[in-house]
């Protein structure tokens, strides 16, 4: 069961550093959809 | 052949959610009364639901230059300009966003949310109720499948570490993905009436957040998947050896050959690579929005073969807004989700409750000898030709 429970902690990690690499990365919907005339959020500023 | 009606079920199952978008011919209607506008009976039947053709509506004349006098819109009607806006033929320019941004009236959204609440949870909700339904009478006639020989108490490694590894990766995250998506797709109308609006919204944003961030877990489960399995997943003749009794499933003491994978096995196999894969696409193009537009290169290569002409469904729009890309990537992949999602049922029942001995090879990755025997016992002769199993009257350990 040692594959089962270590491939689920890894679903955890993958899952939490998706969404932080992503925000990261730039593809927040805020910055993604700001623009120099737009500024939505937090992006931009 | 395989190809061609593989071909043929990719077509229909694209074609299923532009229907809900698409409609018949409609008659041509005498509009000389009203000068080309509109009839009443156009309004009526716009009222009553029914499509209608705006074609005649299209192409307005609103790029006539400015005259003095004549006020902001110079010689454009109000007409003109809201008709410019619905048929996004108006030069619309916008601060942010891209293409998408410009469409500001898209009434395809209107029929692509009647087709989410009324068919697609209505089919896709009774699939699934069905499906465990199917698999409560199989358990009810069939019972728990057995180990009918001896056990030998001796076990076989059936699955290396990371083999189980990739499977529970792509496994736990599809349950996840199964749930939330159908919180995203359905709670709205089963959810709020029971925990009300407040409760649901934050379900719903948990929901999604999870949805969208587990997804990476499953595509790298299913790439790893695919590249540990392939190999041992190529059709061959045995297979329709096991196909020809059922895979012995439905009679107690048929045990037909079967290596590594059985055919039924190969069926789950190649389901979920395709299908994951096509709900991993369609996914991609939901998860960044208006970035990964898929639907009117598909429709253009399935038009070019003939086959939605053939089927009657006529030529697939083409030049689709922004935002039917993505109402059609949505529909889409709710769609291949419900059907894998009956297949993975099949699979959770076959590998824990419905099979003795099946849940220990992605369990512990052991399973019994006589399990292996009766189940895959072409593999089970691979590995003792190996020597990777024991062999029976032959020591598995030499005399002292």
């Amino acid at each position: 069961m040692k594959a089962m429970y270590a491939a689920f902690a890894v679903t955890a990690i993958i899952t939490v550093g998706a969404y932080y690499g992503l925000n990261q990365a730039g593809f927040s919907a805020e910055q993604v959809f700001s623009g120099d005339a737009v500024r939505i959020g937090d992006a931009n500023e | 052949m395989t190809r061609l009606l593989c071909t043929l079920l990719v077509s229909l199952l694209l074609v299923a959610p532009v229907s809900a978008q698409e409609a018949g011919e409609t008659p041509q209607i005498d509009r000389s009364a009203t000068g080309g506008a509109p009839t009443l009976e156009d309004i009526l039947a716009r009222q009553r639901g029914e499509t209608v053709d705006n074609s005649y509506r299209q192409g307005g004349e609103s790029d006539g230059e400015s005259a003095p006098g004549l006020g902001p819109l110079g010689p454009i009607s109000d007409a003109e300009v809201w008709r410019d806006l619905r048929f996004n033929e108006a030069n619309v320019k916008v601060s942010a966003g891209g293409e998408e941004a410009k469409v500001l009236v898209q009434d395809g959204g209107m029929a692509w949310l009647e087709f989410r609440e009324g068919p697609l949870i209505t089919y896709g909700g009774w699939g699934l109720i069905g499906t465990l339904g199917l698999l409560a009478l199989f358990y009810l006639f069939r019972g728990r499948i057995t180990i009918d020989g001896d056990k030998t108490g001796r076990t076989v490694t059936r699955f290396q570490f990371m083999e189980r590894f990739a499977h529970w990766l792509m496994a736990g995250s599809f349950i996840v993905l199964g749930i939330t998506g159908l919180i995203s797709l359905m709670g709205r109308k089963f959810l709020i009436p029971t925990f009300g609006h407040e409760a649901f919204a934050t379900i719903a944003v948990a929901s999604k957040w999870v949805h969208n961030n587990i997804s990476w877990a499953f595509m790298l489960g299913l790439i790893l998947a695919f590249v540990f399995w392939v190999v041992h997943n190529i059709p061959n003749k045995t297979d329709l050896k096991w196909l020809a009794v059922g895979g012995g499933i439905f009679k107690k003491g048929v045990h037909p050959p079967a290596k590594k994978f059985n055919a039924g096995q190969k069926v789950i196999f190649w389901s979920v690579i395709l299908l994951g894969a096509s709900i991993s696409a369609s996914g991609l193009s939901l998860l960044f929005p208006f970035e990964l537009p898929m639907f009117a290169k598909t429709f253009e290569m399935l038009n070019g073969m003939g086959l939605p002409q053939v089927l009657g469904f006529g030529a697939l729009p083409t030049d689709l807004a922004p935002h039917e890309e993505m109402q059609l990537a949505q529909s889409w992949h709710a769609i291949v989700s419900f059907v894998l999602m009956a297949i993975i049922l099949a699979h959770i029942y076959i590998g824990s409750v419905g099979m003795e001995g099946a849940f220990d090879a992605m369990g512990s990755g052991e399973v019994e000898e006589q399990w292996a025997r009766e189940h895959h016992s072409l593999w089970l002769e691979e590995l003792q030709e190996k020597d990777q199993a024991p062999t029976p009257g032959k020591a598995s350990t030499p005399a002292e």
